[in-house]
């Protein structure tokens, strides 16, 4: 346990040093600012109606933070793998393996530095999204507890995967890019996915973000959901317990398969 | 010359030696933007005006890379701690920018094809004068070469800028009228989009895709790519003389 403070310890303070948590505090709102312009350009336009009619609310501007707001939370415990990246770039990762930290609290202590810097900052914009949307009735708390808690045991499903996939392959930009990447796609983060062209609406079915991100607008914004709210947090959970048993498993095949080959570096 | 193509091809053998980053460049870009785009028909955009976000979104997408694949291109190096070694060859902090610059123009030809082939299966059979949209594309990426020099100075400075790359391409992006034209702004963030090379680009791309002609705003990217790139020039010296002063060709 003391090791793995020590490694969040460290972390943190390199990413403070480096002014990290800066971007944090407007990321959802830079990753969400083209989707903006475009809404304040359709509504200039006349076509406010049209999103209303499509999503089940007026409240284009709370829509669209809410689903960038999510996704930023859940992205960061992907971002470990940069961590990992960054270890094997430095030739510290056999280092960091030798010592008695095991590979579940390695993955701990970055992910916990990361949502030190990455998420508490993030904030900012639940704020923003509070001043425009207001608070979800209370009875709704719950739920939007539980997608929150949901969606982050799926996402250390992916983490455990592509720290997997980096370990074999090294390079996690394209790891990360290909799922990262994809995600706010598939996961319908700004549209309900019935959008997607219907070649990638399967893909979009299977991805646990999706339930996710598609419970939170129900609960908070009370858009029409996909299913009934109760059948989309049991979807969420069920697919969490997925990910994380396949990604576990994908983890200890490639490190298998890495230290095979050679582990360190690239 | 030499230089530089040796360092360019240095650049693109690493994609046959990471072959998964080819695959990832050819899906992950498009599935980057599209999300805006369908943001567009979620308003019931008609198909004019999905082209020209679509455009906007490529020719954005198209100079993001370039910005950090020259503006954070040293950061492999300094990682690897390799930085010393290639200040100590007799070429310089400029060449090697160039040379990344070079790989990740040759990168985005790939990147742009791809993302045209994705936009058509998602039903935007984006119908571009493809000469003339690579042509403006190199003229807005040369206009925005000092920017890429300003950041590769912070690079060499703060060693850790993925914040500052990030705030100038998103900023960028939003001045420039990548998803909003920039005369719909309100008038003080229109009129810095003026100071912006990046907005002359944007509407001349628009303007072909309209089926005009390039128009008048040649002269004000260029003109205005030229001052920043002076001006990125200068800081670029200057952090180098710095870093070298400091000794801290790493990380610190």
């Amino acid at each position: 346990m003391r090791p793995a403070w020590a490694l969040l310890l460290y972390t943190l303070r390199a990413q403070v040093r480096y002014g990290l948590f800066r971007w944090s505090l407007v990321f959802p709102l830079a990753f969400a600012l083209p989707a903006l312009l475009l809404g304040l350009w359709g509504e200039g336009l006349g076509l406010g109606a049209e999103f209303a009619d499509r999503t089940g609310t007026s409240d284009y501007l709370g829509y669209l933070l809410l689903g960038a707001l999510y996704w930023s939370f859940v992205e960061v415990v992907w971002s470990i793998v940069f961590s990992l990246q960054r270890a094997m770039r430095q030739g510290m990762l056999e280092s960091l393996l030798g010592t008695r930290i095991s590979r579940i609290w390695l993955i701990g202590a970055w992910s916990g530095a990361r949502f030190a810097v990455e998420v508490v900052p993030s904030l900012a914009t639940l704020g923003l999204i509070l001043v425009l949307s207001g608070i979800p009735p209370w009875p709704r708390w719950a739920g939007v507890a539980a997608v929150w808690v949901l969606s982050l045991a799926a996402s250390y499903g992916f983490a455990f995967l592509l720290f997997g996939l980096t370990l074999r392959f090294k390079d996690a930009n394209s790891a990360v890019g290909l799922l990262g990447n994809a995600a706010p796609l598939l996961g319908g983060v700004f549209f309900p996915v019935a959008l997607l062209p219907a070649f990638l609406r399967p893909l979009a079915y299977v991805f646990p973000f999706t339930y996710g991100v598609d419970a939170l607008r129900a609960l908070w914004l009370g858009t029409p959901a996909m299913l009934p709210v109760d059948i989309q947090l049991g979807l969420l959970a069920a697919l969490a317990v997925a990910y994380v048993a396949l990604g576990w498993w994908a983890l200890l095949y490639f490190e298998r398969r890495a230290r095979h080959h050679g582990l360190e570096g690239f | 010359m030499r230089p530089i193509l040796a360092l360019a091809h240095k650049e693109l053998l690493y994609l046959r030696a990471y072959p998964l980053d080819l695959v990832s460049y050819a899906i992950s870009p498009a599935l980057i933007v599209a999300p805006y785009l369908l943001v567009a028909r979620l308003f019931g955009f008609d198909a004019g005006l999905v082209d020209s976000v679509a455009v906007g979104l490529l020719l954005w997408y198209w100079l993001s890379t370039l910005l950090g694949g020259v503006g954070l291109g040293l950061e492999e190096e300094m990682e690897e701690g390799v930085v010393e070694t290639l200040l100590a060859h007799p070429i310089s902090v400029p060449t090697l920018l160039v040379a990344k610059a070079l790989g990740t123009v040759i990168l985005n030809l790939y990147i742009t094809g791809a993302m045209v082939a994705w936009f058509f299966a998602f039903g935007i059979p984006l119908l571009l004068p493809w000469p003339a949209f690579i042509a403006l594309a190199l003229l807005a990426g040369a206009g925005i070469s000092g920017f890429m020099l300003a950041l590769a100075a912070l690079m060499l400075l703060y060693k850790r800028t993925f914040f500052t790359y990030d705030l100038v391409q998103a900023s960028l992006g939003a001045l420039s009228g990548v998803t909003m034209p920039a005369r719909l702004l309100p008038r003080p963030l229109w009129i810095v989009s003026r100071a912006l090379p990046l907005s002359y680009g944007i509407e001349s791309v628009r303007r072909i895709l309209a089926g005009g002609g390039v128009g008048p705003d040649i002269g004000p990217l260029v003109g205005l790519g030229l001052v920043y790139f002076l001006v990125g020039r200068k800081l670029l010296t200057v952090a180098e003389r710095r870093m070298r002063a400091a000794g801290t060709t790493g990380e610190f």
